[in-house]
């Protein structure tokens, strides 16, 4: 890549803030949701990384998707039983869709 | 001279606990050598590349069947361990298999793990009534105190040797996958796993046999931690948090070296009990962010970790000498 021209440091510096920012705006809108606490970074970040893969990586709506059905998932599994099943389904669902389909849901053939 | 120091560091070790026995560095001890024998097992296959981030949930697994067997079944852990370790390989199998078998590797077995561990630590709060949920859990006490029977002892003396036994037993694995055929068979599928297989690698077994002997040595690991502290809770023991502490502790201390682990344990273990005796209530919290700065430049800067990078420095010495 840097034999083309492109700045692979300046691109990698700008992605991650950019990363960086957009995941600040969605925390924004998910305070008028959730209460904040020290941890509640962490009990986002591993379902984020989640969604990402199971909605195919770099697919914009395979990502939108994929955070549809887990949070489907997750809600109805509580509504049914404790909000922890839910949670469990959830991942049991990503496990099995790794087995089935690990290029993620909305993958384009290549 | 080197041919004897592991045993003269062997005998120091277990002679410790009868010339000092105070308490709190004692247990202090004990807490880092049951941690550097689970960061030994995350190591025997991460070493490999197979990044595991699911040995919270085995790890879990390991202390809450121990424990529940105990106040439940009213079985000694003599047949609790077994079991929880039984549970732990199975878990692991079920799980790695299809894993193996459908090919998934690198960031997406690392992902599928994580989804296990996080399994494990929602099914834990969420049979709060037999497990105590969040709020954790303790086996029952025997009314002696001690008993061999029951696996419970209050004397820190016994626990020490225990967890030394355990930990030297933890190095004498690593060592022996170390110069097994296992070894270059793992090391050959890390690099390429085609290529493994075209020169007779059973690559699905060979993984399996791996994850398997790390699941049940974190099982193991779990089940000593649950009977020693006679507290367990999903956040000490299992869960996300607990598999990413592995994997920081290991590529601190060094992932290629058997002392690695070990050495992550003490560092990470000692740091985070300085800073917090250090800060006290005075600054809650600050600990952690200390603990975490010092974790990124670790990384950063010696991403073979401490022990790789001080062997490495060794032999270059050698070389500039000779």
């Amino acid at each position: 890549m840097p034999l083309m021209g492109v700045d692979t440091r300046r691109i990698y510096l700008i992605t991650s803030g950019l990363g960086g920012a957009l995941a600040g705006l969605a925390a924004c809108l998910l305070v008028l949701q959730y209460d904040v606490h020290p941890f509640v970074g962490l009990t986002f970040g591993p379902i984020t990384f989640l969604i990402c893969v199971l909605g195919s990586l770099g697919n914009f709506g395979g990502g939108f998707v994929a955070a549809f059905v887990f949070a489907e998932i997750i809600s109805v599994g509580g509504l049914y039983l404790d909000l922890e099943w839910g949670y469990v389904f959830a991942f049991a669902f990503f496990i099995v869709m790794m087995f089935v389909r690990p290029e993620g849901l909305m993958a384009r053939r290549s | 001279m080197t041919r004897y120091l592991p045993w003269v560091a062997g005998a120091a070790l277990v002679a410790l606990p009868f010339v000092y026995r105070s308490p709190y560095p004692l247990h202090i001890l004990i807490v880092i050598l049951i941690w550097s024998f689970a960061y030994t097992s995350w190591s025997v296959m991460g070493r490999f590349g197979l990044v595991s981030l699911g040995h919270g949930g085995f790890m879990g697994v390991g202390a809450y069947v121990t424990a529940l067997v105990w106040n439940y079944g009213h079985l000694s852990p003599w047949v609790g361990v077994p079991l929880a370790v039984a549970a732990s390989a199975a878990l692991a199998a079920l799980v790695a298999y299809p894993c193996f078998r459908f090919r998934i590797t690198g960031h997406y077995f690392a992902l599928v793990t994580l989804a296990l561990s996080g399994i494990v630590l929602q099914v834990i709060t969420a049979t709060r009534d037999y497990t105590g949920g969040s709020l954790g859990y303790t086996p029952e006490r025997y009314q002696g105190g001690s008993s061999l029977w029951a696996f419970q002892f209050s004397d820190k003396t016994t626990w020490y040797l225990i967890a030394l036994v355990v930990w030297a037993a933890g190095l004498f694995i690593w060592n022996r996958v170390d110069r097994s055929m296992l070894r270059y068979a793992l090391e050959a599928i890390s690099e390429d796993e085609d290529a493994a297989a075209a020169t007779g690698v059973h690559v699905t077994a060979e993984k399996l046999k791996i994850t398997v002997l790390s699941a049940t040595m974190t099982a193991l690991a779990g089940a000593l931690y649950c009977q020693y502290q006679m507290f367990i809770s999903p956040d000490t023991v299992s869960g996300i948090s607990v598999s990413l502490q592995m994997v920081f502790a290991v590529v601190v201390g060094g992932i290629y070296v058997s002392l690695g682990p070990t050495i992550g344990a003490v560092i990470t273990i000692l740091l985070a009990e300085i800073l917090r005796i250090g800060f006290g209530t005075r600054a809650v919290g600050w600990d952690n962010l200390v603990y975490g700065v010092l974790l990124i430049l670790f990384i950063i800067f010696l991403p073979k970790g401490i022990v790789g990078s001080l062997m490495d420095l060794s032999r270059r010495s050698r070389w500039t000498s000779s």
